[in-house]
């Protein structure tokens, strides 16, 4: 048995000899028996530590009592016997001090409150509902669900994938609200995939979704949303170390609006994916194509707007659009510490300087506007991808056959939306 | 794939038909069209599109055998591709009138470029209207067309048609009416009314037969009656019924009093009396129409039509001139004037 330890313990300090953060005390009980304590002191509380297994542990030694059943000595709320060796890997790369005495092995978990908490929503705010948001903490965030969703129907099936990562995933739905044949189906082209390594929630959703443009994995850092989608029968993804939830199998309409009831926002919620969608391509074949359409006022407004651009409308489409995907990925990624200099640098070349320079009209602008702002809207990454290749596809349809072009497209694209597969239902 | 290269096919193939830039159209306002020396001379009037000129429109003329050549020869040597979706009128001579009208329909039916609301007017000095330089900032097509909206609006004298509604009489051959335009103390305004029998321009109606035509077709949504007192007459309704022996004419609606003369405007004066008395004198009104029609031997209310409708083997040339006619006018005055109440009693006895 001492040999046992000592190769073991040997084994597991030589494996890690090259790890700093990995502590291994060695605690002698009796003249013969010791008491090993292993952990990650970057993964665990080290408080955690000293008030349930060393604390403990040192007390018994004063005492001169003896141990007998060591799981007696540790005090932490959740221990769990481990049966093998390969096993005090597992527990001790995810925050758990492992205590090895005579043949048995306990592992404790300490983990050290390495997240940054419970905050506010950056990506869908609201001003109304709930504000707290997901955060990088799997427990937490699996908690802050079921404090919504308080059933013992409310499954939750974990498992760990990747090869490095070993991140936690589970799938949790209500029981009495999804099928079985959807869980099953969720479950093998989960199983179908064999992920390497998770680190974000993309890292899954890139592998299971079905279809390359239209989103049908809708992500969600808010658990009232996560709930709501619970309650009507949806089963989410919770991943650790991401504070995005997925949702499976979202439908068009989620994605467009996700959690509001009030009508009218709905319906602006709508004629905004439309008008985001169709702007720039209606322009196009209205002053390239139809012009009959137009009123003669109107049109002759567009023309005298347009007499000096050397352009021809479509490239002039092509050139802001360019322009203004710039500005939004710049106002994404640029650090806000650095101020507006970004967006108001934009503003000016789009707003005044590009149509004094006679390079685009006025029209233009308000056309590109009314495109932008209404896609400002649409915070989901994969719809706003989606909306892009619609627009652009729309745009070259319309800037070749007018709206003869569009419509055609259109319909198009609405075969390709009811042939979309999601689990359950149908897409649009 | 295959839906892939389908839908390029489909795209690349068909290229880009009906493409236009549109600081290249020229947008035509108005079309003149006149008849000389055996041939069409066609003006345009193409609306500036260039922020930099002062100019509202611009002039192009041609001429050639058929109307078709002589638009062509009018953008041989411009830079514009016409652009016809947007035209408010066509202004044609007298001689074009007389003679040549079938040659026009011919020509507007034919080309799908034009839309079939534009409207069409007679000029008797189609070049005084060309020259006319308008006192707003509007062309000559938008100021006869703001024109023609309100005469529409505001009184029953003037028909002006538009080319769907002459089309249809063409095809049916009936008579039409075609308006006129004149430039009236340096002012664009609606004139003369002319008769179009066999595609002819016939004689120059009178303007309470205008009226009556307007009221029978139900074109006006209000007209005004000057008897001895002005009223208007407005929410009416002309319904017009055809018996084997006889055609019944009635109107209905409200009327609304302007003007009294002064022997009426004491307060006991009976409303009821100024009902029965305007019911008479629109309904006298209405039977010296039809006379005016049979004097003239012309059936412009086109009533032989109307009759062929219902008995197609009994109508002949002259069923409209033998047959009945019964006028029934219901009007009820509805609204009296602020006399009767805010001018009241105490008024007329201070």
């Amino acid at each position: 048995m001492v040999n046992f330890m000592n190769s073991s313990v040997q084994y597991i300090k030589d494996f890690y000899k090259d790890n700093p953060d990995f502590i291994l005390r060695k605690i002698d009980v009796n003249w013969k028996d010791k008491v090993y304590v292993l952990f990650f002191e970057s993964l665990c509380d080290s408080g955690s530590i000293y008030n349930f297994v060393l604390k403990n542990l040192y007390d018994t030694n004063n005492f001169s009592k003896k141990i007998f059943h060591i799981e007696r000595v540790l005090s932490g709320p959740k221990l769990v016997k481990v049966e093998s060796e390969e096993k005090i890997f597992y527990y001790l790369e995810n925050g758990f001090c492992v205590v090895i005495f005579k043949k048995e092995i306990w592992a404790l978990e300490v983990k050290a409150n390495i997240d940054r908490g419970i905050t506010d929503s950056q990506t869908e705010p609201n001003m109304y509902g709930p504000k707290d948001a997901f955060c990088e903490n799997y427990q937490k965030n699996l908690g802050l669900i079921k404090r919504r969703v308080k059933s013992k129907n409310l499954i939750c099936d974990s498992v760990d994938v990747g090869e490095y990562t070993k991140t936690k995933i589970s799938l949790i739905y209500i029981k009495d609200k999804v099928s079985n044949k959807t869980i099953n189906k969720i479950k093998n082209n989960l199983n179908k995939h064999r992920f390497k390594d998770v680190v974000d929630s993309f890292d899954i959703s890139k592998n299971i979704e079905s279809n390359k443009v239209f989103p049908t994995i809708f992500k969600t850092e808010k658990p009232a949303i996560v709930s709501q989608f619970l309650l009507k029968g949806y089963a989410v993804l919770l991943i650790d170390n991401t504070p995005f939830v997925l949702i499976l199998d979202a439908k068009l309409k989620d994605f467009i609006n996700p959690s509001t009831t009030d009508k009218f926002v709905i319906i602006l919620r709508y004629l905004c994916f439309i008008l985001t969608v169709l702007t720039p391509a209606i322009y196009i074949a209205l002053i390239n194509f139809n012009q009959e359409a137009i009123p003669t006022s109107l049109l002759i407004n567009f023309s005298e707007q347009r007499s000096g651009v050397p352009f021809p409308a479509i490239i002039e489409a092509f050139i802001m659009l360019f322009v203004c995907e710039i500005l939004r990925e710049t106002d994404i990624r640029f650090p806000s510490s650095y101020g507006s200099s970004a967006s108001i640098l934009g503003a000016l070349i789009l707003g005044d300087a590009a149509v004094n320079a006679g390079i685009v009209s006025p029209i233009m602008i308000i056309i590109i506007a009314i495109t932008f702002i209404t896609n400002l809207i649409f915070t989901e990454i994969k719809l706003v991808w989606a909306i892009r290749i619609m627009r652009v596809t729309f745009l070259i349809t319309s800037s070749l056959l007018g709206l003869y072009g569009l419509s055609l497209a259109i319909i198009l694209c609405l075969i390709e939306l009811a042939n979309v597969k999601v689990y359950e239902g149908s897409y649009i | 794939m295959k839906k892939i290269l389908l839908i390029l096919l489909l795209l690349l193939l068909s290229g880009c038909y009906d493409y236009n830039e549109l600081n290249e159209l020229g947008i035509v306002s108005t079309m003149f069209i006149d008849y000389k020396d055996e041939e069409f001379v066609t003006t345009l009037e193409i609306l500036n599109t260039n922020e930099s000129s002062k100019e509202v429109s611009y002039m192009f003329n041609g001429s050639g055998k058929t109307i078709e050549s002589s638009i062509n020869n009018c953008f041989s040597n411009a830079f514009l591709i016409p652009y016809f979706s947007h035209m408010y009128t066509v202004i044609i001579s007298e001689e074009v009138a007389k003679d040549k009208l079938e040659n026009l329909y011919d020509y507007f039916t034919r080309d799908v470029d034009y839309r079939k609301d534009f409207y069409i007017l007679i000029s008797n000095d189609i070049n005084e209207i060309i020259k006319y330089e308008p006192k707003n900032k509007l062309s000559i097509g938008e100021n006869i067309k703001k024109i023609i909206e309100n005469s529409e609006n505001k009184n029953a004298k003037y028909i002006v048609n538009n080319y769907r509604e002459i089309l249809d009489n063409y095809l049916n051959n009936n008579n039409y009416v075609l308006g006129s335009i004149q430039i009236d103390n340096d002012n664009l305004t609606l004139s003369d009314n002319f008769l179009i029998s066999n595609n002819k321009l016939e004689l120059k109606l009178d303007e309470k037969a205008v009226l009556f035509m307007n009221v029978l077709n139900n074109y006006s949504s209000t007209f005004q009656i000057d008897s001895k007192d002005s009223f208007d007459i407005y929410e009416y309704k002309a319904d017009t019924k055809v018996d084997k022996n006889k055609i019944e004419v009635s109107l209905a609606g409200n009327a609304r009093i302007l003007n009294l003369n002064s022997e009426k405007t004491k307060i006991d004066v009976n409303i009821n009396n100024i009902e029965k008395e305007l019911e008479t004198y629109v309904k006298d009104y209405f039977y010296k129409c039809l006379e005016y029609a049979k004097n003239l031997n012309k059936d412009i209310y086109n009533f032989n039509f109307l009759y062929y409708k219902y008995y197609p083997n009994s109508v002949d040339e002259d069923t409209w001139k033998t047959i009945d006619y019964d006028i029934n006018v219901d009007l009820k005055i509805n609204e009296k004037g602020l006399i009767f109440d805010s001018v009241g009693e105490e008024a007329y006895e201070n």
